[in-house]
């Protein structure tokens, strides 16, 4: 099916006429979510009709030679690591301590979120592939493998211990506004759409910090590598960067083959692609409210 | 005031919302460049003592907008903002 970024509302596939007609009448509503929709994604200059919008749509969406995991990573790097790289991964570069905290303080509600996201694919889908693809990411990110293999979750709650917060200071504190509206946004996206539409909106994500982007074409990686053998940031920091460095480029390279595989046989590309431009708008603004915080927190420190 | 063509705040052709703002009935896209631009414009009198703005010029996008502002015949007044998801300020820097 063709589908609405912005609402979900489906059309018959590849049927952009329709899809740009949708988009015209919300668009000449001024309705939010469709205008900001056509101004990030495909053009700020209204177009002559509805059959120009249709065209650029169509552009925009076929794959042509392209596979579907290819094309979600192209879309991944013009979002955040472009020629306007977001912000977020610019100051995590060489990172400040509040920048860093900031980091912690927010992320810790995203993967507890991140948990019922995976729990929602597992218990929708049949297929054992994916299940144990799951309970994989799940203990990676969340459970952890006994203490020789900490958590994502554990060792980003070390890192906000090493920067001089305390464990209880960090889990007391509650999401700022931007993120508890994003975690809100995924946890619906999760029990409401297909299994393999949360799994590309998901897992898609892991590509933030997936260090083979710049092959194609990402113009930085998620952080500068070299910060991981100096002594500018705290060990415990170094091992949860490490971590995500090391194990988003198999998360993410797997979940899109998964992705790819299940999407075609079931004839969903569309509604996939869909799914995750949605969930990157979010992604979007969910790393802004780290940098807010962020950005909080360096007011209070130098007051 | 004077501001770019299309909506005051991104630019963009699409929607056709209208707001009055500082007596004049302005473009946007969507209803959140309005309260954007509003905030910003209140964020700009508020720490410039200004009680009119003639020109703004912005750069940029929605992950940051380079901005200058101008009050009658006096020098730029420049700053980088950049808004939350209801519209609201997240950050404002000057631009020295």
């Amino acid at each position: 099916m063709t589908k609405c970024s912005s609402c979900g509302e489906t059309f018959s596939r590849e049927d952009w006429d329709s899809l740009a007609r949708h988009y015209y009448d919300f668009a000449s509503k001024s309705d939010v979510s469709h205008v900001m929709w056509l101004n990030r994604y495909i053009t700020k200059e209204k177009t002559r009709d509805e059959k120009e919008l249709a065209d650029l749509l169509e552009r925009y969406f076929k794959l042509d030679n392209l596979s579907l995991g290819k094309w979600i990573r192209l879309k991944f790097i013009e979002r955040f690591y472009g020629s306007r790289p977001h912000p977020f991964v610019v100051a995590l570069q060489q990172p400040t301590k509040e920048t860093l905290l900031g980091y912690v303080l927010e992320h810790q509600h995203f993967l507890r979120q991140w948990v019922r996201s995976c729990s929602y694919i597992m218990a929708k889908t049949d297929r054992v592939d994916v299940t144990l693809y799951e309970l994989d990411n799940i203990n990676t990110e969340f459970g952890g493998f006994g203490p020789e293999r900490p958590s994502h979750y554990e060792l980003l709650l070390r890192m906000g211990e090493s920067l001089g917060l305390k464990r209880g200071e960090i889990l007391s504190t509650e999401p700022l506004p931007d993120t508890r509206y994003c975690l809100g946004a995924w946890d619906e996206l999760a029990a409401r759409e297909h299994w393999v539409e949360t799994m590309a909106a998901m897992h898609g994500l892991e590509l933030i910090a997936d260090r083979t982007l710049t092959e194609d074409g990402a113009v930085m990686h998620y952080f500068d590598p070299s910060i991981l053998r100096g002594d500018k940031v705290t060990e415990a920091t170094k091992n949860f960067l490490r971590e995500g460095y090391e194990a988003d480029v198999g998360h993410s390279k797997e979940a899109l083959e998964l992705v790819e595989k299940y999407s075609s046989e079931l004839g969903m590309i569309e509604n996939v692609q869909a799914t995750f431009l949605k969930s990157i708008d979010l992604f979007h603004t969910y790393l802004l409210a780290r940098l807010q915080r962020a950005e909080m927190l360096t007011k209070a420190t130098t007051r | 005031m004077k501001v770019q063509s299309g909506c005051a705040i991104c630019g963009s052709t699409w929607g056709d919302y209208w707001r009055e703002i500082d007596g004049e009935r302005m473009f946007f896209c969507c209803e959140i460049c309005a309260d954007e631009f509003e905030n910003m414009l209140r964020e700009i009198k508020k720490r410039t003592g200004w009680r009119e703005i003639d020109e703004i010029k912005i750069e940029g996008d929605y992950r940051g907008r380079v901005v200058s502002a101008k009050s009658g015949d006096g020098p730029s007044y420049k700053f980088v903002v950049r808004f939350d998801s209801k519209g609201a300020i997240q950050k404002f820097e000057e631009v020295k």
